[in-house]
């Protein structure tokens, strides 16, 4: 494996740098999921762009507004240890702790996480759930994008090649907002979840569901948001047999693989399990 | 056998401080793959795609046409050579036909590791792909294909001939019958017969296989990871045709064993690598081929049967078991071509009549050997669960049946012979106590808990045989300097042995060095295997002791000048110790998710030497067997292996360990240093039946099969409607 | 892995079938497929682009009609392409199968697939899916072309 690395000082140097080398060229932030395919042999980039040296990618702070605003860079274990993220939302901060071990939180990246588009991560449904948006910069400029959309298949995002990820903005959450994020282990604390729930809930002022936002991972080939279930609950008193009836329209929701963490039939079943939970978890 | 007397010396009493422990924890310690020669070339092999393929024709040209390729062998250099442990019926590569999506075909020495793989990558290989025997039961009809049709011309080690077999691709059959069989099932008043399978796992050492070699003279010299350095030293001298006098191996520092470094595929055709090239050539295993092409624990299916009076004694047995072996017998040392203990079907119990069969097969599939208790998990699996069903179903406490029925010194055992070991009664009552069963199986009742359950299993493993020696050497100032060829793979041997002779020599610790040697510098040793470090090595350490207390008599070592004196030891005596589990599983109703709340382990091991050490094999062993029992699955489709990397193929971290209450029995002296037992393969495989068992208890739900995983208990419990 | 797949076309079987003969068109109804070639009688050399996230998989091989039988409406087909670049190889083999009922022609793909060497330790699951979105996209890609 030989390529050349390349360590830019600033984005518009690394963004001029992914021009250049085209389809031979491959961005690099925490490098936990780059590296493992290289070394598999499955991605051979003859020139590796890192991010590693360019400034003010890594912050994380509480906009003026009482949202969050994380950099690209800033590392799982950094939002995890963040007070602006868990005094915005302790579950956000739960969704990056339950991502592998403390050895690759402290080495991923949120950016590079987004990015990478494995649906069975953790952070994804829980920022699509609290509606974030990133910001992405290339050659033409900036856009924003809804985290929600960013994924399109397995591992693969409507980023092009030479668009970088510079940071990711939670809009302030309402109050009475209520958010949680479930991760189904069956089988050994350390893996990728066989099904996992992130869900937002705020009640209206009579008890009733004023707004909820479900996404689930693990379970299709992007972050399932499950607005069926949404709908049958928005407007409604939540109770236990409502959240049931609920919960069950998620099994036509998912589009699980059959895999090693679990068959699509058992997915599918706990993918009600774990939403029936989550809106369990919300409305107690 | 030495006394029990001496087994309170102070030293033994204190935990120990592990010898090479500061150089692993601070980097110094090299393993195989650190090493590097002057020189040194990488080799990469070309493997097949196909579980069965006839090789139609290798094209070498574009690899050895490639700047820095420096030879390329096919299997049409190396036939007929073939390696393994007891029998050698694996090519070095193959020239005709291969036998499993792995097998070699042609091996490249370049000057890098990437122009080696890119080399191999660039040989082209014709395959005509034929049906593949995936399923021992598919590979046991009359007219399967007989995956190995010159198999009377290979070589089978260690003396005598290769056990005959009733059909060609049996890698190794046995049937053992005693008492009468017959009359016992006629008397019985219930007779129960259940099906368990097994799936295939993974050592799962963290260091994949290395190993070096090269020519100095008319000397080969090996690095490896190999953990039994004087059999590989064998292996290589009848494959290769070469006098074991020519061939030095050197096997330090082993990064985890677990059964599985017993077998070496690389060091025999990495010889003709060196011999053509000139130079030093090296093989790492990518980890993703330590699990799709090296060797596994073998998948089961075992069919017991046994027959009961109406207070659930035994009175007769017989079984079934089925291995899959694989493509190649080449992983097993035992004589018998099954794992070490295939036959142990019905462990731990008085069997008055049993007629037990038990084979290892010929497949498609990646070739199995040896991993911890090699056997026993899968047995052990059915066996407990089995004693469990008879137990439910006769409506008789499990506890109490299984103390009606386990073995007690001079019992017949399921093996035909009189029990020597642990008392199994003593056993028992020591684990009611220690799990708190009564209590706690009250409790759920009382409170009518839902969900939570106790499951019990028990296990046997013999303590260690064979015969090693070491020499102890008396430096001009004082000090004592053990020579031993056991190499250090993580279970503390050497700590083992400077415990030993420090303490029959009555010095200080740090009197006592332990070196450990190459072939040529130490006498044979049998290696580190079927739990014999302790009671076989470490009786030759104790052995060296005291022959140097001999010869001292009445002077100080200070007085003596250089001296040396052998140790031997010969461990022959048939004695089996036994340990017990208690789990406490809660299982999630919806997700059928299973919790270990709390586990409890009774072993007996004898006296103790290292205690920290001791703790940490039991606990280590139940960690092991916690990974067979709920999640290690070493998945194959098409034999392919789908579970191949450590990321999918998963094993427990310490997050998922339970609080574990372990009580020793240390009261029966074993055979070994004074007094010792064996501990290494102990713990881990009675874990599998404990945890069936307990998530029987907590939510009526029997799996029948390893692993124990959340969907099974969902799907069954699904089906039956519990 | 082992898949089926169904397309059903409103045209007559013969004109299914002629469609499915033209080998070179019929294959560029696998999305990402290039340049395919007759090399000889009955086979073909060609290109199969797919992309999982990014990893790019260039498969360059040929493919045979290894049995054809125009009166049962049945072909066999056999794909060999390899990957030089990541490693690894891929074997299909196709039985095709064109029924009429009334006036549509269902078409069956029988595919057993085979993913061979360093491409399979990506992820079983995932290329088997990918695999099979291939495979439904083809059949569908040639209904529509014969109702052109
Ligand atoms: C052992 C292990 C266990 C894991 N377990 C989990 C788990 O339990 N849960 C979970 O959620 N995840 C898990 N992961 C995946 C992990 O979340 C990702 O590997 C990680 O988030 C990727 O971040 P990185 O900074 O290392 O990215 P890199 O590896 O550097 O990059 C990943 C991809 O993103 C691209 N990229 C990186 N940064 C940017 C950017 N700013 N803009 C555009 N593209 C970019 C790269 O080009 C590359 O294609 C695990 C990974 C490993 C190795």
């Amino acid at each position: 494996m030989s390529y050349d690395y390349h360590e830019p000082h600033s984005l518009d140097d690394a963004l001029a740098l992914l021009t250049r080398f085209g389809d031979d060229g491959h961005l690099m932030a925490g490098g936990t999921a780059t590296v493992l395919l290289m070394r598999q042999g499955l991605l051979r980039p003859a020139h590796v762009v890192s991010l590693r040296t360019i400034d003010g990618l890594s912050g994380i702070a509480r906009t003026p507004q009482g949202g969050l605003r994380i950099g690209a860079m800033a590392t799982h274990r950094a939002v995890e240890r963040s007070d602006a993220a868990r005094g915005y939302s302790p579950a956000l901060v739960d969704a990056f702790a339950s991502v592998a071990t403390v050895r690759i939180r402290n080495q991923a990246t949120v950016g590079g996480n987004l990015a990478h588009a494995d649906p069975a991560q953790d952070p994804p449904p829980m920022l699509a759930a609290l509606n974030a948006t990133i910001t992405v910069r290339s050659p033409r400029g900036e856009r924003t994008e809804a985290v929600e959309t960013l994924a399109v298949d397995h591992f693969t995002t409507s980023l092009s090649h030479d668009e970088v990820i510079t940071s990711v903005l939670l809009p302030p959450i309402l109050p009475g907002t209520r958010e949680v994020y479930l991760k189904f282990l069956p089988q050994t604390a350390d893996d990728y979840a066989t099904v996992s729930v992130a869900a937002t809930l705020r009640f209206a002022d009579d008890a009733t569901v004023a707004d909820v936002r479900i996404v689930l991972g693990a379970v299709g080939p992007t972050t399932i948001r499950a607005k069926r279930v949404e709908d049958a609950l928005r407007g409604a008193r939540p109770t236990p047999e409502r959240i049931r009836d609920a919960a069950a329209l998620v099994r036509d929701e998912v589009d699980p693989l059959d895999d090693l963490r679990g068959s699509a039939d058992y997915k599918r079943e706990m993918a009600r399990v774990w939403t029936e939970r989550a809106l369990a978890a919300l409305t107690r | 056998m030495t006394g029990v007397a001496e087994a309170t010396t102070s030293i033994l009493r204190e935990p120990e401080y592990r010898i090479e422990g500061r150089d692993k924890v601070t980097g110094a310690a090299r393993f195989a793959a650190d090493i590097v020669r002057p020189g040194m070339l990488h080799a990469a092999y070309v493997t097949s795609p196909f579980p069965h393929a006839r090789v139609v024709s290798v094209d070498l040209t574009r690899a050895r046409a490639m700047p820095g390729v420096r030879a390329v062998l096919t299997g049409a250099e190396t036939k007929p050579q073939r390696l393994g442990r007891r029998l050698q019926d694996w090519p070095l590569l193959a020239w005709d036909r291969v036998l499993f999506i792995g097998d070699r075909v042609a091996v490249v020495a370049a000057d890098t590791v990437e122009i080696a793989a890119a080399a191999a990558a660039a040989v082209d290989v014709e395959y005509e792909e034929l049906p593949a025997i995936l399923d021992p039961e598919a590979a046991l009809a009359p007219e399967a294909p007989v995956l190995h049709p010159d198999a009377a011309g290979y070589a089978y080690l260690g003396g005598g001939t290769r056990p005959t077999v009733p059909h060609p691709n049996v890698q190794g059959h046995g049937i053992r019958e005693h008492g009468d069989v017959d009359a016992g099932f006629a008397a019985s008043h219930r007779v129960y017969e259940h099906t368990f399978t097994v799936a295939r796992t993974h050592q799962s050492y963290l260091e994949p296989r290395a190993s070096l070699v090269w020519l100095e003279g008319d000397r080969i010299r090996v690095v490896t990871t190999n953990k039994a350095p004087f059999a590989l030293r064998q292996h290589l001298s009848v494959s290769l045709g070469i006098p074991e006098s020519r061939i030095v191996v050197d096997a330090g520092h082993i990064g985890g064993d677990f059964g599985g470094k017993g077998l070496s595929i690389d060091e025999f055709v990495l010889y003709h690598l060196a011999r053509v090239t000139g130079r030093p050539v090296r093989a790492v295993t990518r980890y993703a081929d330590e699990l799709q092409a090296t060797n596994t624990r073998h998948a089961a299916r075992i069919i017991l049967r046994t027959g009961v009076d109406p207070d659930g004694r035994i009175l007769a047995h017989t079984s079934r078991v089925i291995f899959d072996g694989g493509a190649y017998a080449a992983g097993k040392p035992v004589a018998t071509l099954m794992p070490g203990d295939a036959m142990l079907t019905l462990a731990g119990y008085r069997v008055p009549a049993a007629r037990v069969e038990a084979m290892a097969v010929y497949t498609n599939q990646v070739p199995a050997g040896h991993s911890r208790a090699p056997g026993q998990p899968q047995n052990a699996f059915a066996a407990e669960s089995h004693m469990d069903l008879i137990a439910r179903d006769l409506g008789i406490d499990a506890f109490a049946l299984r103390e009606r029925n386990v073995v007690r010194p001079g019992d017949v055992d399921v093996t035909g012979q009189p029990w020597h070991g642990t008392d199994g009664a003593a056993l028992l009552a020591k684990l009611r106590s220690a799990s708190r069963y009564d209590d706690r199986t009250a409790n759920i009742r009382s409170v009518g808990a839902k969900g939570i359950g106790v499951g019990i299993a028990l296990g046997v493993r013999h303590v260690g045989r064979g015969r090693a020696s070491m020499v102890l050497r008396v430096t001009a100032s004082g000090h004592v300097e053990l020579h031993t060829g056991v190499s250090d793979q993580g279970g503390g041997a050497h700590t083992v042995f400077q415990r030993i002779v420090a303490s029959e020599l009555g010095v200080p610790l740090e009197q006592v060095a332990v070196i450990r040697g190459t072939t040529d510098a130490v006498p044979n040793d049998p290696g580190v295997g079927g739990s014999r470090v302790t009671p076989v090595q470490g009786s030759a350490a104790l052995a060296a002791a005291r022959a140097l207390k001999k010869r001292l008599g009445d002077r100080e070592l200070e007085e003596v000048g250089a001296l040396e004196v052998i140790g031997e030891a010969a461990q022959e005596t048939h004695e089996a110790s036994m340990y017990a589990y208690a789990l406490v599983a809660e299982v999630d109703p919806d997700t059928c998710k299973v919790r270990i709340r709390q586990a409890t382990l009774v072993a007996d091991v004898g006296t103790v030497i290292n205690p920290v050490a001791l703790r940490g094999q039991l606990e280590g062993g139940f960690v092991f067997g916690l990974g067979q029992a709920v999640m290690e699955d070493l998945r194959v489709e098409d034999g392919r292996v789908v579970t191949a990397n450590l990321g999918d193929y998963k094993i427990p971290t310490i997050a998922d360990v339970p609080p574990l209450t372990v009580e020793l029995l240390t009261e029966d002296p074993g055979p070994g240093p004074f007094g010792a037992k064996s501990a290494g393969e102990l713990a881990n495989p009675a874990v599998g039946a404990a945890v069936a068992n307990a998530v029987h208890a907590a939510c009526g739900v029997r799996v029948m099969s390893l692993p124990v995983t959340a969907e099974k208990i969902w799907r069954e419990s699904r089906r039956s409607g519990s | 892995m082992k898949f089926t797949h169904t397309a059903t076309v409103a045209a007559s079987r013969d004109r299914v079938w002629a469609k499915l003969m033209d080998i070179p068109a019929a294959a560029r109804c696998v999305p990402g497929v290039a340049s395919v070639r007759a090399a000889g009688s009955d086979k073909y050399l060609g290109t199969l682009a797919v992309q999982v996230g990014p990893v790019r998989l260039v498969l360059d091989g040929d493919l045979v009609v290894t049995a054809r039988d125009e009166k049962a409406g049945t072909a066999s087909v056999k794909a060999d392409a390899k990957d030089s670049r990541v490693g690894g190889a891929i074997r299909a083999t196709m039985a095709l199968h064109l029924s009429e009922k009334e006036d549509e022609t269902e078409l069956r793909i029988a595919t057993d697939l085979a993913v061979m060497g360093r491409i399979g330790e990506f992820g079983q699951a995932v290329i088997k899916r990918k695999a099979d979105q291939l495979m439904q996209d083809f059949a569908d890609c040639l209904a529509r072309q014969v109702m052109r």
